[in-house]
């Protein structure tokens, strides 16, 4: 009777884990995204005003997915504005102001997106996995071509601090343990 | 009593996690962006995967997803108008 309580409180837990998140990611500044068709978030932390993260992804189709990028709404980052592009194909040729912000060479071939994240009132969300509020560019769709594709994230102004990279919409957390989930829980929820 | 308690609160929890789960419809805003993307394709000769975006998809299986896509549907159709050379029609804003 005494072991029906742990358990039971387990159970509970279970049932009501939170369901409907992206995958979470953190790890090394460049990294491969294994199935980017399944909805994913990022969590990195510009530390200074040359950092960069780059993510591969590699889609076997056109496929047209929602990016955005977050910010944890802190005070010390309020004037935070971590941006994103996405490069590869099916995508538009840069701009020239798009190009003289993009921290490396954009490939021969290859169009870009780019999320300049500049509204002047950013809009605010309650994530519900991590049960934070963010500041977020916005969502926007996003369609891609067949291939390889890279996203930049880097702070054209310089500045450093927490972000949130999050895309797609499908979820698929048979791969992922608790363990995976747990990790790296410092990172997500501060 | 304690068996029927624990079954009890399991049972509420899982109607707590099921209520919000309605189907939202496809957002109009949704309805024009696969459009406009249909069209670049038949233009440009090549296919976009739109599953999520249709009705049906995955977008709508709850209200906040299905506000995420809604909103991320305009601001894709806005770029797009704005970006893609002689834009189709169904890409008008």
């Amino acid at each position: 009777m005494k072991r029906a309580v742990p358990v039971v409180l387990a159970l509970m837990f279970g049932v009501s884990a939170p369901s409907h998140a992206h995958r979470p990611g953190t790890g090394d500044r460049e990294q491969d995204v294994g199935e980017p068709k399944i909805s994913f978030a990022f969590y990195g932390e510009l530390e200074d005003e040359d950092d960069l993260y780059v993510l591969h992804l590699d889609f076997d189709e056109g496929f047209a997915l929602p990016f955005e990028i977050l910010v944890p709404r802190r005070a010390k980052w309020e004037d935070h504005r971590p941006v994103f592009a996405i490069v590869g194909p099916g995508l538009p040729a840069p701009t020239q102001a798009e190009l003289d912000l993009l921290p490396r060479e954009v490939p021969a071939g290859a169009g870009v997106f780019f999320e300049p994240n500049d509204d002047a009132e950013r809009e605010l969300i309650f994530e519900t996995f991590t049960r934070r509020v963010f500041w977020t560019s916005g969502p926007i769709a996003v369609a891609l071509g067949e291939g390889e594709h890279e996203v930049w994230v880097f702070s054209p102004d310089g500045s450093t601090g927490d972000f949130v990279l999050g895309f797609g919409v499908e979820e698929d957390f048979s791969g992922v343990g608790c363990g995976d989930l747990t990790s790296d829980w410092a990172t997500y929820a501060y | 009593m304690f068996l029927r308690l624990a079954t009890l609160l399991l049972a509420a929890s899982a109607t707590a996690s099921a209520a919000g789960c309605d189907e939202a419809e496809q957002a109009d805003t949704c309805e024009r962006y696969v459009a406009c993307v249909r069209a670049i394709d038949e233009r440009e000769g090549r296919f976009t995967n739109l599953d999520r975006f249709d009705p049906g998809g995955a977008c709508w299986g709850r209200d906040e997803q299905a506000h995420v896509c809604e909103q991320s549907c305009e601001a894709g159709l806005a770029w797009l108008a704005e970006r893609i050379p002689d834009p189709p029609v169904e890409c008008s804003p």
